[in-house]
């Protein structure tokens, strides 16, 4: 079973993603902020990454930039999944090396699981 | 071709020369008695140094040869006679460059003074070389006894004189001399004297008269006719009149006559050679005194006669004693007429008085000049203005006058007054424009068509920290450097002012420029070229400083760029519920299973609220933020809203059971405020203390009146503000840890709008607080907002 670590800070959308990757076989951690996300990720060391960019204490791009030290968690695929979607974000978010840059109002829940298992090459 | 010419022009004029000095020199030796070759009357003397003056000393050979000619064909001995020829040649040539050099060249008859140098050099020290060199020669070459070297050197020596003062003046004033023609009545004068001067050389030295049968004394009878030669006519007439007399009074002499006959012929000559001297020298003396005389006069008159200026002389009575030509112009009288006149008649006799006085003044002391303006009455009656200057010349004998030079300045007086409308309305416009300039608010700064600073205005110096004096007159390139972005400077050829120097055409651009203090801002240049008849002769560039346009550029797009996220965040929260709704329902429809749809329909619900809040807030801050935010105050307490907002949160109030504590001052204090904005502050503050107050919680509210202003006070123990957010609360979009944690649906707009609505009606506010402990707020709001009109419809709900 693959584990996914979801970083959002809004607890509906949070709620949402578990219920769909917990439905689609994934084993979901949950983390409400960029902080709390580097932490679950260095202890549990997820498969794949979903991310928000604007978060409280510490935002997803510096949280992706912080994992990537981690010689461990170095090559573990990063989606970025935000509502932010300027060019110079879109550009950092690429920087840190994500898969992917997802923006959420364009997606409904079953799509975007639908998404990230293609990027990770899973049925 | 041409300088073949040349060639055979001067070896013609050689050619010429010898054979008169050959012919000259056989006519002077067959008068050779005391030895053949030594002649008291040589004239060849005369020919050499007047060619060699006239022609250059090139010419030498020519008289070399001649000489040489002369004496082989008179001795037959070719050593002695290129000996003489030698010693004659030399004498020419010494005696031509002593003029040369000391006496003005061929302009040697044009002073008293030159005249006796000429004496010297070619009448006494030229003859002598000559007459060593020959005599030596002569007694050398044994053709003259050693005994008689004195007498035959001395005769030698006087003959040769004669010839060069008595021929050299003639041939060279002729040269010299421009050819005057004369009037009538002076070739008539020019007859009588020159038939005079042959009677009387006649008379005194032939056998015409008893005088010069009997050897009487009397040479002196050809003085006067020389001298009235010399008075009246000019210089190479007596020249003429002395060759034509000593050519006579040798002659007669030879033939026994006259007062200088003696029985030795020899000696006759060197008498009469000694009287024609002198006779030449004074002649000439006389006639180039006279000569240099007229030609400064001319030229004084010239000058006085051409001047712009009248010149009067004036005596102590100021009685017109000369006056020039030119006075005719300036005042109407000829000279004829004004001589004679009185000079103070014509002054103005409102002025007559200071002119005396300044007289007077002027009369007292030798030398002095005086300058004046006054006003003069023409011949015509016509006033003028005159300018004058007068000279007190009394005391110079050759003036005794006093000198004044004059003239009409009228047209200057008309002129100078224009002139002076004239700069003062240009003063008036310069004014204008500098004010203009000064008052404009952009910076403006004009260049010559090179791009060197004329001038910069007040909001120039302001801008940049320069000072006009500073800068004109330097590079505007080399002052100000110029980046397209900063660390991208513009190349000098690229920027504005160079371009539009080159093209003539205006040129827009934002750019960065550097201040004094090497500080660089961004700026809004336009350059404009300045064409005066299709010439570009300089340009101005106006620059807007745009620092505070790019900093409200740049927060509006992070302003759109935050809301625009703000916004999306509960429509994706919207979209996620309602889909999962959809798909839960699709599934209930095989299950029965309804345990999600309450919540799901519920977050959609709460979310939708949370987003026409956030729109609301976000249209309520750009009418704030544009400035066109309505102020409209009625009569209405503060505590009648407070109390307002307080009865719609009662429910929540009694929820979390907080004590609440109200503060109100006694009686109604009716005030001027706008209820729509003063609701706005109170919700926001209110709801905030409500919300972030754990249950059981205490709040307090106090309305106080200091002074004009309402000070309201609300203390709450809530969770309070942490030290290091504190500064941030105000901020757009920024939320609190723990306000994020107690209610994660806010948009972190409702501070931001209670300062902003505080600050336009003039208010104050401000805040204490401690962690967990709690904050309290401090409003000031004035008790009479001023009215302001604009937008009215701001939307109440924010938090």
């Amino acid at each position: 079973m693959k584990k996914i670590l979801i970083v959002e800070d809004e607890a509906l959308l949070l709620e949402v993603l578990r219920d769909e990757f917990t439905h689609a076989g994934f084993s979901a951690l949950l983390a409400k902020d960029g902080s709390e996300g580097l932490a679950t990720a260095q202890k549990e060391l997820p498969d794949v990454i979903l991310v928000d960019i604007l978060m409280p204490k510490m935002d997803g791009i510096t949280m992706l930039n912080k994992i990537r030290q981690n010689s461990k968690l170095a090559n573990t695929p990063a989606i970025i999944l935000t509502n932010l979607n300027d060019n110079k974000t879109i550009e950092q978010a690429l920087q840190s090396g994500v898969y992917d840059f997802l923006v959420k109002s364009d997606w409904n829940p079953k799509d975007l699981v639908k998404r990230v298992k293609e990027k990770l090459n899973l049925k | 071709m041409k300088n073949y010419r040349h060639i055979l022009k001067n070896v013609a004029i050689g050619a010429a020369l010898l054979v008169a000095y050959f012919f000259a020199g056989k006519l002077g030796l067959s008068l050779a008695f005391v030895n053949e070759s030594a002649s008291a009357v040589w004239p060849p003397t005369g020919i050499a140094l007047a060619a060699l003056l006239i022609l250059g000393f090139r010419f030498w050979p020519a008289i070399f040869l001649g000489a040489f000619l002369v004496n082989l064909t008179t001795s037959g001995d070719i050593p002695t006679s290129l000996g003489i020829a030698f010693g004659n040649t030399a004498e020419g040539v010494v005696g031509v460059y002593l003029i040369n050099r000391y006496a003005s060249g061929r302009e040697v008859f044009s002073k008293p003074l030159n005249i006796f140098k000429f004496v010297l050099f070619v009448g006494i020290v030229a003859p002598a070389i000559s007459a060593s060199i020959g005599v030596s020669v002569l007694v050398l070459g044994g053709l003259a006894e050693l005994n008689q070297y004195h007498a035959i050197w001395f005769t030698w020596w006087l003959g040769d004189m004669g010839g060069a003062l008595v021929v050299t003046p003639f041939l060279i004033l002729w040269v010299v001399e421009t050819f005057n023609r004369f009037k009538p009545l002076k070739v008539l004068e020019a007859a009588v004297v020159l038939f005079i001067l042959l009677v009387v050389s006649q008379a005194v030295f032939s056998d015409l008269s008893v005088f010069g049968i009997q050897n009487y004394p009397v040479a002196f009878l050809t003085f006067p006719v020389i001298l009235w030669v010399a008075l009246r006519f000019g210089r190479k007439e007596s020249a003429t009149a002395i060759i034509v007399l000593a050519t006579l009074a040798v002659h007669g002499t030879l033939q026994g006559f006259g007062p200088f006959s003696r029985p030795s012929s020899n000696e006759s000559l060197l008498l009469l050679q000694a009287f024609t001297i002198i006779m030449s020298i004074v002649s000439l003396a006389l006639s180039s005194a006279i000569w240099e005389g007229k030609k400064l006069e001319g030229r004084f008159r010239g000058l006085i006669e051409n001047s712009s200026d009248a010149i009067t002389l004036i005596d102590l009575q100021t009685n017109v004693l000369y006056t020039s030509p030119s006075t005719l112009r300036v005042l109407g009288f000829s000279p004829e007429e004004f001589v004679g006149m009185n000079g103070l008649s014509l002054v103005d006799p409102a002025d007559k008085e200071r002119i005396s006085h300044l007289l007077k003044d002027l009369v007292s002391s030798q030398g002095k000049v005086l300058d004046l303006e006054t006003r003069i009455r023409r011949k015509d009656g016509k006033w003028i203005w005159v300018e004058a200057v007068l000279t007190n010349l009394l005391h110079e004998p050759a003036v005794g006058a006093l000198v004044v030079n004059y003239r009409d300045i009228s047209e200057n007086k008309r002129s100078q007054g224009e002139l002076v409308a004239f700069a003062q309305r240009l003063a008036e416009e310069k004014a204008k424009a500098e004010v203009l300039l000064a008052s404009i608010g952009e910076g403006i700064v004009a260049t010559d068509n090179e791009g060197r600073i004329i001038l910069v205005n007040k909001a120039f110096e302001d801008l940049f920290g320069w000072q006009a004096s500073e800068v004109t007159g330097k590079q505007l390139t080399q002052l100000i450097s110029m980046e397209e972005e900063v660390g991208k400077p513009v190349l000098e050829s690229d920027r504005p002012m160079r371009l539009a120097l080159a093209s003539g055409k205006k040129i827009t651009g934002n750019f960065y420029l550097s201040k004094k203090n090497k500080s660089k801002f961004p700026a809004s240049i336009t350059a404009t070229p300045l064409l005066l008849n299709d010439k570009i002769i300089g340009g101005i560039k106006v620059v807007r400083d745009i620092t505070v346009e790019k900093q409200i550029d740049k927060a509006k797009t992070e302003f759109v760029s935050l809301a625009s996220h703000q916004l999306r965040t509960p429509l994706t929260i919207m979209k996620w519920q309602s889909s999962q709704l959809v798909n839960e329902l699709e599934e209930a429809e095989e299950k029965l299973d309804f345990k999600n749809y309450h919540k799901r329909a519920q977050n959609v619900y709460t979310t939708n609220e949370r987003m026409i809040e956030l729109v609301n807030a976000i249209l309520n801050i750009s009418k704030i933020e544009l400035g066109t935010l309505a102020v409209e105050p009625v009569e209405i307490s503060l505590q009648e809203i407070v109390d307002g907002i307080l009865e719609e949160m009662e429910e929540e109030i009694q929820m979390k059971k907080f004590k609440l504590r109200k503060s109100y001052p006694t009686g109604s204090t009716k005030s001027l405020l706008d209820p729509r904005l003063v609701r706005i502050v109170f919700q926001n503050l209110l709801t905030n203390a409500i919300k972030y107050t754990p249950p059981k919680g205490q709040i307090s509210i106090k309305i106080e009146t200091v002074k004009d202003e309402v000070l309201f006070t609300i203390t709450d123990t809530g969770v309070g503000i942490l030290p290091e957010d504190q500064d941030k609360i105000f901020n757009k979009f920024f939320r609190t840890e723990a306000a994020r944690q107690i209610d994660p649906n806010g948009n972190g707009l409702g501070m931001y709008v209670v300062k902003a609505i505080v600050n336009e009606v003039k208010g104050k506010i401000w805040f204490e607080s401690k962690v967990d402990k709690g904050t309290t707020f401090y409003v000031k709001l004035p008790l009479r907002m001023k009215a302001r009109t604009g937008a009215k419809d701001l939307n109440e709900s924010f938090v």
